[in-house]
């Protein structure tokens, strides 16, 4: 009490900055982070300096951040938000960090190529052609997803040929046929069917003796069947036994 | 004994727990490669606090054994300064060594099934980098007055040994301005002095193996070439010093 008496200035200004803390509290609770959108990606050695030189850890660093970024202090942006172009340039970058890694490809074609923009799924399609034609195990996959956004989601038919071609040609071996087949699928979904039926035809006739009799069997229903009429499947000798 | 006392092993393993629990922490965040994370993080951080342990004892050691004239009384025994400074360098490197097992130890034990050759270099590098780097802190705890000063300048130095390869990148890619060509001339100059850090230990090596380029070799010359240049240097500092 003699305490509180022969100090009671010190505790009056205490209180009072108790006061200020609290009123600047009331101010600051609801404020949150703006999202300043996907920030520009810097260059290869610009973001090796923010990790001491450490390859690896730069790209799990982008790879983290590529996966939360629209996610500040519980604010969740929407994909329609993001700039796409930005998010390409930080995905080549993540490429020269290490193009082994299956992490930000998976990102790009599952995650952010779930976005409603075909426009906007556009910009990262060359990221996921440059991945899948890079001679690593299981690239080609990207190759594979990037023919179905352009062609599902960009709506685009000869980008989706692009990756299609490219898949088709792939020097790897033990690639499942249906890589073999996407140039035909694509053609007949674009109306082209004379097309599909000659890469379809073309297959069988070069590689009917090594594929399985029941890929075989697939492919020729799928042309007697889908891409040919009831009429054009009767006169085709592909399609009589 | 020193080491002991300081309770600098308790203290880097309580620290290097936190970090390997961490590293797990944000591994599981992952959606997809989550132990190629976690040993990511964990080789990255331990690393680093690798080298800030060991570089705080050996400082902070070294201006102790001044403040307290325990120097002065070593070199009144028949010692040489040059001996003296090559003991303290055993003794520091042996401590590095062990710091570098630890933090090898502690990577290997998170994920024990994927040890492979890359494991060993990645190792291997640690060891030769905690070691040039505990001569590093001999060298400014002796030239330096004060352990903060040593320890700020120790850490300068390896973070300009971690990027040095970055700057010379960066350098090398802008040479059509005059400046940047007069800079990338000084930075040519310096390096011949800073050991390239970020050559060695790379995480990547943990994950796809030890690729081409840098070898056991490499890492042993650099090792041996920059103690011995740090060595020589502390003892110049040590000859010339009037007490």
């Amino acid at each position: 009490m003699q305490d509180l008496k022969r100090h009671g200035w010190l505790y009056a200004i205490f209180g009072v900055i108790l006061l200020i803390n609290f009123t600047f509290w009331l101010y600051s609770r609801p404020m949150s982070a703006a999202w300043p959108n996907v920030p520009p990606a810097p260059g290869y050695y610009q973001i090796l300096l923010s990790t001491l030189g450490d390859e690896q850890m730069a790209y799990r660093t982008i790879s983290s951040m590529l996966q939360n970024i629209g996610s500040t202090g519980g604010d969740v942006r929407p994909l329609a938000e993001y700039n796409y172009k930005e998010l390409a340039r930080w995905f080549f970058l993540s490429a020269e960090l290490d193009d082994k890694s299956s992490y930000v490809p998976y990102l790009a074609a599952y995650y952010y190529g779930a976005g409603q923009d075909g426009e906007k799924v556009r910009e990262i399609l060359p990221y996921l052609f440059h991945i899948g034609e890079l001679p690593y195990p299981n690239k080609w996959i990207w190759l594979a997803q990037g023919a179905f956004l352009a062609r599902h989601k960009v709506k685009d038919f000869e980008l989706a040929m692009t990756f299609a071609n490219k898949l088709a040609t792939l020097d790897q071996p033990d690639l499942p046929i249906w890589t073999r087949q996407m140039p035909a699928f694509i053609r007949f979904d674009q109306g082209e069917h004379q097309a599909a039926y000659d890469i379809l035809k073309q297959i069988l006739v070069s590689e009917a003796d090594t594929l399985p009799p029941q890929e075989v069997f697939v492919m020729k229903n799928y042309i007697c069947t889908k891409i040919l009429d009831t009429r054009e499947a009767a006169g085709d000798p592909l399609c009589q036994n | 004994m020193a080491a002991l006392r300081d309770k600098i092993i308790l203290s880097f393993l309580v620290l290097a727990g936190l970090g390997i629990s961490l590293s797990f922490f944000l591994g599981s965040a992952a959606i997809l490669e989550k132990e190629q994370f976690s040993v990511v993080y964990a080789a990255s951080s331990l690393r680093i606090l690798g080298v800030m342990g060991l570089v705080l004892f050996v400082v902070f050691y070294i201006r102790r054994s001044f403040e307290d004239k325990d120097i002065e009384f070593l070199l009144s025994r028949p010692v040489t300064r040059p001996a003296f400074i090559l003991a303290h360098s055993l003794s520091f490197s042996l401590i590095a060594a062990f710091f570098a097992a630890m933090v090898f130890l502690c990577v290997y034990a998170m994920i024990p099934q994927q040890l492979t050759e890359g494991h060993m270099l990645w190792g291997f590098s640690l060891l030769f980098e905690f070691i040039i780097m505990a001569n590093a802190a001999i060298f400014f705890a002796m030239v330096l007055p004060s352990a903060t000063m040593a320890s700020l300048a120790v850490f300068g130095f390896y973070i300009f040994c971690r990027i040095i390869g970055q700057i010379m990148g960066i350098v090398d890619t802008g040479t059509e301005s005059e400046t940047v060509a007069f800079m990338g001339t000084i930075i040519d100059l310096i390096s011949i002095f800073v050991p390239r850090l970020d050559l060695m230990g790379q995480t990547s090596w943990l994950i796809y193996g030890a690729g081409e380029g840098i070898g056991y070799t490499f890492i042993l010359f650099q090792g041996v070439i920059f103690s011995a240049v740090l060595i020589s240097a502390s003892m110049i500092d040590l000859v010339r010093r009037q007490f």
